[in-house]
């Protein structure tokens, strides 16, 4: 264990327990808000939690952020790469050459580098001195639909050169047999981890069959609309499917706690007596 | 009528053309230029070449005669849609702004077409209007968004890229509210995003645009692709920026390459109801 999250509230964000391992490929999947945007930081150490305990047994500069907006400036490569040394520590001079690719040099402008190049600047950064802990923001939604593979393989291949652990924030399931755990939140709380890749929380089903597919032209996708979390009750239950006539004043009242379903927690009165 | 002529932006688009009369998609990635077709529509990046809205050119216009034509006649949402809205504004403002700005009406008259674009598109109009954009989720700032774009009608409407940064989840919904907004209201839309899912449901014709070149366009292009890079786009995987040699802007990544390719620009050629910029396809 490297990090550890136990019952952590933010301003934002409630009762969130989480253990990242050593080595350990963590998907957490959220809309980009706020709520996540402080999750990033409790998780960097860049802020501390209103309540809660975190426990970290690695240095705080062992940890590298992958931003959700990749850097723009009109400074030059080679600009960056000395802050990283400054920052972290000696650079691995062949690894930072082999990532760069022989198109761009060290000399080329960060606001000429193509979208994928920026992202490979961001990436560089886990070259420099020790690294533990890759926490990396949104940042495939916000990149093209056909780059996302790429950078994602390169995003955890890196991670595994270094031996270190890695968090990806992204508002889909998306790849889920890379990671070996995905952790899903809803209303800036956890409503499902899961190790073996299968979901019970009925959010987290949704999110898992949701795809947007080629169709026809004005032709509607049947979905359920999503709105905001509930501020009573399961912050899930307005939307609910799993919700019947001995559950209902339950959903409605009361935020239901962590129930172990096989090997997922789930955050759902429904699983309360299954197990 | 929209029409672009031979519109060129410095090493990002190279002569685009195209006329402009259903709604229409533009399938790129980031950088492939098509954002630069909307920037210089609304003249944030210089260009050259033509662009004629019922014959009158937007790159030649005043200052003055372009604001006139902003949200009346061409609108535009950006794929980050928070550079639409000023934080220190509620959301009512923006709306009142733009017609009161233009002299189109009062303030009551404002809200009302506000809220009835907010009702179409799912949202609650009494709650969005009053609120901030820090207190909106990415689902109901994009949607709040198309409805800044779209509540006074404008002739043609831009919206670039639907997907960036929200979950499929609020992608699949903002579509499902675009084919209603559609079919109520006479603007006419393109959308330019890199999902081909996003614009199969949504426009009648799809032009495809590589490194700043029009490979593709015309009806049935997802359905039935031509071009190798429109055909990769479609498989999920583009490979990344290849060099660039002196003939197809392609040729560096195509899996049909050949010298021919490496060395010689093809011509857009019509194939059946499109045309296709590519040598696999003889020009009769």
């Amino acid at each position: 264990m490297i990090l550890q999250l136990e019952s952590v509230y933010g301003n934002l964000v409630r009762d969130i327990s989480l253990s990242i391992r050593s080595r350990e490929l963590t998907l957490i999947v959220s809309d980009w808000g706020k709520g996540t945007e402080e999750l990033s930081m409790l998780l960097t150490c860049e802020i501390k939690p209103k309540k809660g305990r975190i426990i970290r047994i690695i240095d705080k500069k062992q940890i590298r952020l992958i931003p959700r907006e990749f850097i723009s400036s009109e400074l030059k490569i080679k600009d960056i790469l000395k802050l990283y040394e400054k920052k972290f520590g000696k650079g691995d001079e062949i690894w930072i050459k082999t990532i760069l690719g022989d198109q761009v040099t060290e000399n080329t402008k960060i606001n000429d580098l193509s979208e994928i190049n920026k992202f490979k600047l961001e990436i560089l950064s886990i070259f420099f001195g020790k690294v533990s802990l890759i926490v990396a923001e949104d940042f495939l939604s916000t990149m093209d639909t056909q780059l996302r593979e790429y950078a994602l393989k390169m995003l955890v291949k890196v991670t595994k050169i270094k031996s270190a652990s890695l968090v990806l924030f992204n508002p889909s399931v998306i790849y889920p047999y890379v990671f070996d755990k995905i952790v899903i939140l809803f209303g800036n709380e956890i409503v499902e981890e899961s190790t073996k890749k299968e979901f019970y929380h009925p959010y987290s089903l949704l999110l898992q069959n949701t795809k947007l597919t080629l169709g026809k032209l004005r032709e509607k996708i049947p979905i359920k609309e999503i709105g905001d979390p509930s501020d009573h009750g399961c912050p899930y239950h307005p939307y609910c499917d799993l919700i019947n006539k001995e559950l209902r004043k339950r959903c409605y009242t009361e935020n239901p706690k962590l129930f172990n379903v096989r090997d997922n927690k789930v955050r759902c009165w429904y699983y309360e007596n299954i197990k | 009528m929209l029409e672009y002529e031979c519109l060129t932006v410095d090493n990002k688009l190279n002569c685009f053309t195209a006329v402009i009369s259903a709604h229409t998609g533009i399938l790129g990635q980031r950088d492939s230029g098509k954002e630069e077709i909307f920037k210089a529509t609304f003249r944030v990046v210089k260009a050259k070449g033509k662009i004629s809205l019922d014959g009158v050119n937007i790159l030649k216009l005043g200052e003055e005669d372009l604001r006139k034509i902003l949200w009346t006649r061409i609108s535009w949402m950006p794929y980050d849609v928070s550079q639409l809205f000023n934080p220190v504004y509620d959301v009512a403002s923006h709306f009142v702004e733009i017609v009161v700005s233009h002299n189109l009406g009062c303030s009551e008259y404002a809200l009302d077409l506000a809220k009835e674009k907010l009702k179409i598109l799912g949202l609650n109009p009494e709650e969005i209007l009053k609120s901030y954009v820090f207190q909106l989720s990415p689902l109901k700032l994009k949607k709040t968004a198309i409805a800044l774009a779209t509540f006074i009608e404008p002739d043609y409407v831009f919206i670039d890229d639907i997907e960036y940064g929200i979950s499929e989840v609020d992608q699949i919904q903002i579509v499902n509210s675009l084919i209603d907004l559609m079919s109520v209201t006479s603007s006419k839309f393109l959308i330019s995003d890199d999902d081909p899912a996003v614009l199969s449901h949504l426009t009648d014709e799809v032009i495809v645009i590589y490194k700043g070149e029009v490979v593709e366009e015309g009806y049935n292009v997802l359905s039935d692709p031509l071009h190798p890079y429109t055909i990769d786009v479609l498989r999920g995987y583009v490979p990344p920026d290849g060099k660039t040699s002196s003939g197809c802007v392609y040729s560096n990544s195509c899996l049909y390459s050949s010298l021919k390719c490496q060395t010689k620009k093809p011509e857009l050629i019509r194939v059946g109801k499109r045309v296709v910029r590519c040598h696999l396809y003889p020009n009769i």
